[in-house]
């Protein structure tokens, strides 16, 4: 008797030892794993916010270029305007660098392997200006289309076009449909050009 | 009995343990289940923003078409988003007393009419339908 006493007091068996281990190391188990989804999660949150974000930087900045085409007679054929599918190009006086009339255009660029909107601004001097600012509003397009809405001929009803070339005033309206790899698809930008008609 | 005094000093049991265990794992799934609603609040902002893009995108698309009929058109992006846009004359009853009995000295305009142009959105993430809705008042000449 007095030895079976001496024996519990003395510590744990191996057995409580070996379910005592098992249990800290089941809980333990749980939560690396519960950190590791947290993380996960909180990765994928910021990573969202921050497309979204992007994403709507990207309508701004197309909304404040392409609303402030300018119809600029004199200055080449046409008011300088000229615009498809998947490319326009106009004249502004609107630039974040300085005064003046700026040539403007926004294009899908391939040319470097990868599906990237490239935003080219250059003085619109006689001659043409040789220094260029470019830049580049997304990477991995999968999806890019400019739609034009106006009366393209005397006498029609006002509709979306897919292009606006060689016409004597500006769109009133600019469609962009612009989907990038990995961000989700987003409804159209609807952008007022402020100095049509 | 003397013999039990030190035994129940020397640590916790088993059963202590499981139940401090237990309370820990109680406070742990607490503090998921409030990362857990951020995630989902993130998620619900993220709909919400297609929502607003789109609502703004058909009412800018209406706003457009300068020849602007009452009426109404929708249909679904993406979808899970439901989208509807309505144009109808303007009723304002103070504004109708007086178009009936005009002021003297104001010529009416009898081409020119005030629309009300709405768009609304609305989807459904997991039991919750959303809506949201934007409207515009247009001055558009009256269709022939």
């Amino acid at each position: 008797m007095s030895e079976t006493v001496r024996r519990r007091v003395a510590g744990f068996t191996l057995v409580e030892l070996l379910v005592a281990l098992a249990l800290v190391g089941i809980v333990t188990l749980l939560l690396v794993q519960g950190i590791g989804l947290a993380a996960l999660g909180f990765d994928r949150v910021s990573r969202g916010a921050e497309r979204l974000d992007e994403s709507r930087g990207v309508d701004q900045v197309l909304r404040r270029t392409l609303g402030s085409a300018a119809a600029v007679h004199g200055n080449g054929p046409g008011i300088g305007f000229s615009g498809d599918a998947v490319r326009v190009s106009f004249l502004s006086l609107v630039a974040d660098s300085g005064a003046g009339l700026y040539r403007v255009d926004i294009a899908l660029d391939v040319s470097s392997g990868e599906r990237r909107l490239v935003v080219t601004r250059r003085l619109a001097a006689p001659g043409g200006e040789p220094r260029a600012e470019l830049s580049i509003l997304a990477r991995g397009v999968s999806r890019f289309r400019i739609a034009y809405f106006g009366v393209a001929a005397l006498g029609e009803e006002p509709a979306w076009h897919d292009r606006w070339d060689g016409l004597g005033y500006l769109p009133n309206f600019m469609r962009i449909e612009l989907d990038a790899a990995g961000a989700p698809a987003r409804p159209p930008l609807i952008v007022r050009v402020w100095n049509a008609g | 009995m003397p013999l039990h005094r030190p035994n129940r000093h020397r640590g916790f049991t088993l059963i202590e343990v499981l139940v401090a265990l237990a309370i820990a794992g109680l406070v742990l799934a607490a503090v998921a289940g409030v990362f857990g609603t951020g995630v989902l609040g993130h998620e619900i902002a993220a709909d919400a923003n297609i929502a607003l893009d789109l609502a703004e995108e058909k009412l800018t698309d209406a706003e457009a078409v300068a020849t602007v009929r009452p009426g109404r058109n929708g249909g679904v992006y993406a979808g899970r988003f439901d989208w509807q846009v309505s144009i109808g004359a303007y009723e304002n009853r103070a504004e109708a007393a007086a178009a009936t009995n005009p002021p003297s000295g104001v010529m009416s305009s009898p081409t020119f009419r005030l629309y009300r142009i709405e768009a609304s959105v609305a989807w459904r993430d997991g039991r919750h339908r959303r809506q949201l809705a934007l409207s515009t008042l247009r001055l558009l000449p009256e269709p022939p």
